[in-house]
């Protein structure tokens, strides 16, 4: 078992080196090597702490890094999902519940869809709190983050989900449609990024999953408030994904085609019928299935940042 | 054959600058010249030693010819000689020896370092190839490498993070009456600790910076002939250890100076206690505090006491880096050690103006290079 002697995080990092990383000195049989060490063991980092050196191959070649002993968390990894009471949001709670997440649930109000989605984590062995803020104010939601790091120490995963809409023709939207909208879906995801990756920074990574619309693409009328805002969305995620790498903090977002969800059961039947039988698979897709792309970035992925994925059996290629 | 002696100087402001490598070599060489009291001819200087650390930076090879051009004698011999942070110490070493060799009567040596030519981040990888190769390849930069260092010694002596910032503070403090230095700033320990993050625990307030400048000496074996107030080298020794502080025995200590140091109090024949002040490397200012260990000012794992009761501030027992040091006054790396030497020439004769310290007979520098791979410890008197 080898021994951490001294350790440093490197923020000004020389080329070909682009994010901040963790060096050291470690020990092993009276032998000391110079070693990498990821950086989402730094909170837990110590002087004099066990671990084990290992090689792998990178672009610098060989490379030597040093793993600390595990380390229990308190509690589990946690995700934070907005708009999570029903629909897509729910279903990625419960789908990272499974996968063995503390769920910290938004949405705009306490309501029993959420109450039931809050019991059937609990049912999963996972901690569930309710989360109740307003994405489009700041103060609410930075209220809410610090709420949740307080009760479950940290936030690993953040699901930026929680969306609206009102459909009209611009002509007939007034400016206060358009703007709630925007608040909603493009603030909103401002305002809880902002939030919580000073937390991801301080605990060494992180991952954010935006979720845009295939509505961001194809110009769907009726929706300009909508879609603009979901284009926006997808912008944010790429700069968020440059601004932040450095950081281990991964960011990407995700676009949804025609999914059983309310907003697409208000679809009058005749217009649902025949948006439907123009989608290759010729169905519309389950909340479930957005929800397992959304725990695959979250939990593997490793290599994808700054990217639009869409999830819409082939609707709009 | 008499004792080799300092007898003038040249020395450029430290800083951004907008001179390029001829335009500093040349600036020091001139003044160094008509500096020189009894008169010299170009003839009279048999060799020429530059130091500069990196090519990169200074953009020009054969920079010991280009001093010639300055000199206007190209009969004299030229080259340059590089040991990172060290290097200007190196070349004041090495044209010691020559002397005392009678090789020449007179050696010119010429420090300089024109490091804004790159950016910062070209800069940093520039540096990190004063450590070890392996340390290197996993990006172990200049001051990651001195952070560890600096973690271990609080770790294992009980120094704080306010013992660091009192030496940015104190050297900055210090560069306030250095007209040369590169920041004429006060500032703060809350400043110092509030400062961004470069490789835990240093902080930018930590870190030398980025500096062009250059310096020159003239030395001699009868230094009498060109001024009646020389500085002697009374001692001075060069030593190595491992490019890695991973390899070290003791990552709280710069052995190589610790031994440097042995070295020259032996053939200097004095004691510790007959040392009036000193420059010392403070690349990165947590070092500072080792150093006085090293240099045996402190016992150790008590260096940090020294900066706790004030000792080592200009009106201390001790002052050391009353020039600003590295932090204050910059750290144009080939010019460095070549620099220390100017200030202790300058102090000892009583020219150091608003930062002259009293009664001063014997300095001492102390330049190392890298994390400690080099150094060479020099004993200077009246």
């Amino acid at each position: 078992m080898a021994k951490l002697l001294a350790y440093s995080l490197v923020s000004i990092v020389p080329p070909p080196f682009k994010t901040e990383y963790i060096v050291g000195i470690a020990e092993d049989d009276g032998v000391r090597t110079p070693v990498r060490i990821d950086r989402s063991h730094l909170k837990n980092l110590k002087i004099g702490m066990s671990g084990t050196i290992t090689t792998r191959e990178t672009d610098q070649g060989e490379i030597k890094y040093f793993t600390p002993e595990e380390v229990k968390l308190e509690g589990g990894k946690v995700a934070l999902v907005t708009g999570a009471a029903r629909g897509i949001g729910r279903a990625i709670a419960i789908e990272l519940a499974e996968r063995g997440y503390d769920i910290a649930l938004n949405d705009i109000e306490t309501s029993t869809d959420g109450e039931e989605t809050i019991k059937e984590i609990q049912s999963l062995g996972r901690r569930a709190l309710f989360a109740v803020a307003d994405v489009s104010s700041y103060s609410d939601v930075q209220k809410m983050v610090n709420m949740v790091v307080e009760k479950f120490g940290r936030i690993d995963v953040l699901v930026n989900n929680a969306g609206i809409n009102i459909d009209r023709l611009v002509t007939n939207m007034s400016p206060l449609e358009w703007q709630k909208v925007i608040d909603v879906n493009l603030t909103g995801v401002f305002n809880c990024t902002k939030a919580v990756l000073p937390h991801m920074i301080a605990a060494g990574g992180g991952r954010i999953i935006n979720i845009s619309s295939q509505g961001a693409l194809d110009g769907p009328v009726g929706q300009a408030n909508y879609a603009a805002a979901k284009g926006g969305v997808v912008s944010f995620t790429k700069v968020i994904a440059r601004e932040y790498a450095q950081y281990n903090i991964l960011c990407n977002a995700v676009a949804p085609g025609c999914i059983r969800t309310r907003m697409t059961d208000s679809i009058p039947p005749g217009q649902l019928r025949e948006r439907v039988s123009k989608i290759p698979l010729g169905r519309r897709g389950e909340p479930g299935e957005v929800a397992k792309l959304v725990a695959f970035l979250a939990e593997d992925g490793t290599y994808i940042t700054g990217q639009l994925i869409l999830i819409n059996a082939g609707e709009y290629i | 054959m008499g004792e080799v002696g300092i007898v003038s100087f040249g020395h450029t402001k430290y800083g951004i600058l907008k001179d390029d490598t001829s335009n500093l070599i040349g600036s020091v060489v001139e003044e160094c010249l008509s500096r020189v009291e009894k008169g010299i001819e170009p003839k009279e200087i048999g060799l020429v030693i530059t130091s500069c650390a990196d090519d990169q930076f200074s953009n020009q090879h054969q920079t010991g010819a280009l001093a010639l051009r300055y000199l206007k004698n190209l009969d004299a011999e030229a080259f340059r000689v590089e040991a990172a942070c060290s290097s200007g110490s190196l070349a004041v070493y090495l044209a010691r020896k020559m002397l005392n060799a009678g090789y020449v009567d007179n050696v010119l040596v010429v420090g300089f370092e024109k490091m804004s030519r790159l950016p910062t981040e070209v800069a940093t990888s520039v540096l990190i190839r004063g450590g070890s190769p392996e340390e290197n390849r996993i990006g172990i930069t200049q001051p990651a490498a001195y952070a560890m260092m600096a973690q271990l010694y609080m770790e294992k002596y009980g120094a704080t993070e306010d013992d660091y910032a009192k030496v940015s503070v104190k050297n900055h403090n210090n560069a306030l009456r250095n007209p040369w230095a590169q920041f004429h700033k006060k500032i703060s320990v809350e400043d110092v600790k509030s400062s961004r993050l470069i490789a835990s625990p240093i902080r930018l307030f930590h870190c030398s910076p980025i500096s062009d400048g250059a310096a020159a000496l003239l030395l001699s074996r009868r230094p009498r002939d060109y001024t009646d107030t020389p500085v002697y080298i009374k001692g001075m020794a060069l030593a190595n250890d491992t490019l890695g502080v991973f390899e070290r025995d003791d990552p709280t200590s710069v052995a190589a100076t610790r031994k440097a140091a042995a070295k020259a109090f032996k053939e200097a024949n004095i004691e510790v206690k007959d040392i009036d002040f000193a420059e010392v490397h403070d690349a990165f200012t947590p070092v500072e505090l080792m150093i006085y260990e090293d240099l045996g000012f402190a016992g150790k794992g008590e260096g940090y006491r020294l900066i706790r009761d004030g000792t080592v501030e200009f009106d201390g027992a001790l002052p050391v880096n009353v020039s600003g040091g590295l932090k204050g006054k910059g750290h144009p790396i080939g010019a460095t050690g070549v620099g220390m030497m100017v200030e202790i020439f300058l102090q000892l004769r009583g020219e150091a103006d608003q930062r002259q310290l009293p009664d001063v007979e014997i300095g001492l520098a102390e330049n190392h290079g890298g994390t400690g791979a080099t150094s060479v410890v020099t004993i200077l008197g009246r």
